[in-house]
């Protein structure tokens, strides 16, 4: 899944950790889904939105298979 | 901490490292104290049956602080403690229905302690574990 996570939060000027703190999951967390290595829930997704105050396709796309 | 607040992962860590540590170290106090105890022939009759246990005891509160780590973590450390978990799992259980028939019908082949089990099962979970921090780009699983 494509993600516009990283930008987002560096509009915000937040690092990861405290990306983080905010949506309480790790550095790690944060880190892999801006990744794109772990695709995050969907409560966890609308967490992010809400955060961003933005649609959860703002900040996550999906990518068909193939 | 009332159950319904979800710590954040860093409570998390530091409630599971405070409860794993001290009874890891207690697990090994008791399990060098039982075989000197047992071997040596220092103790004998029933309480050799206690002894025996003690290891035992301190082993369900490392259990229980990793069991409770996986309930607290946040869901990525979550999957990804689950999935070593798995990991480990199906090895011994491949180790137990190969290992454990062949030694059922072939006399000559070693006994394998049914104490290595659980060593074999941290190996595989904590290689399964790093392996699985490495493909989630997480330096360390735990932090």
């Amino acid at each position: 899944m494509k993600t516009t996570l990283k930008t987002l939060r560096a509009a915000k000027g937040w690092s990861q950790a405290a990306l983080g703190e905010r949506l309480n999951v790790s550095r790690q967390t944060v880190n892999a889904i801006e990744t794109g290595r772990y695709d995050p829930s969907l409560p966890l997704a609308f967490k992010i939105a809400r955060l961003f105050e933005c649609r959860i396709e703002d900040v996550f796309e999906d990518e068909p298979a193939g | 901490m009332s159950a319904d607040v979800k710590p954040t992962p860093k409570q998390a860590l530091r409630r599971y490292l405070k409860f794993f540590i001290p009874s890891m170290l207690l697990y090994v106090v008791f399990t060098f104290l039982a075989a000197s105890l047992i071997r040596n022939g220092i103790v004998s009759g029933p309480i050799v049956y206690f002894i025996a246990l003690l290891p035992g005891v301190a082993a369900l509160g490392f259990l229980y602080a990793y069991f409770r780590f996986i309930r607290e973590a946040d869901e990525m450390m979550k999957m990804l403690q689950v999935e070593a978990t798995m990991f480990a799992v199906a090895i011994i259980l491949a180790l137990c229905l190969t290992w454990g028939i062949l030694e059922m019908f072939v006399e000559t082949l070693p006994r394998m302690p049914v104490f290595w089990i659980a060593p074999i099962y941290f190996v595989t979970q904590g290689l399964a574990g790093w392996w699985l921090s490495k493909k989630y780009g997480a330096a360390c699983s735990f932090l």
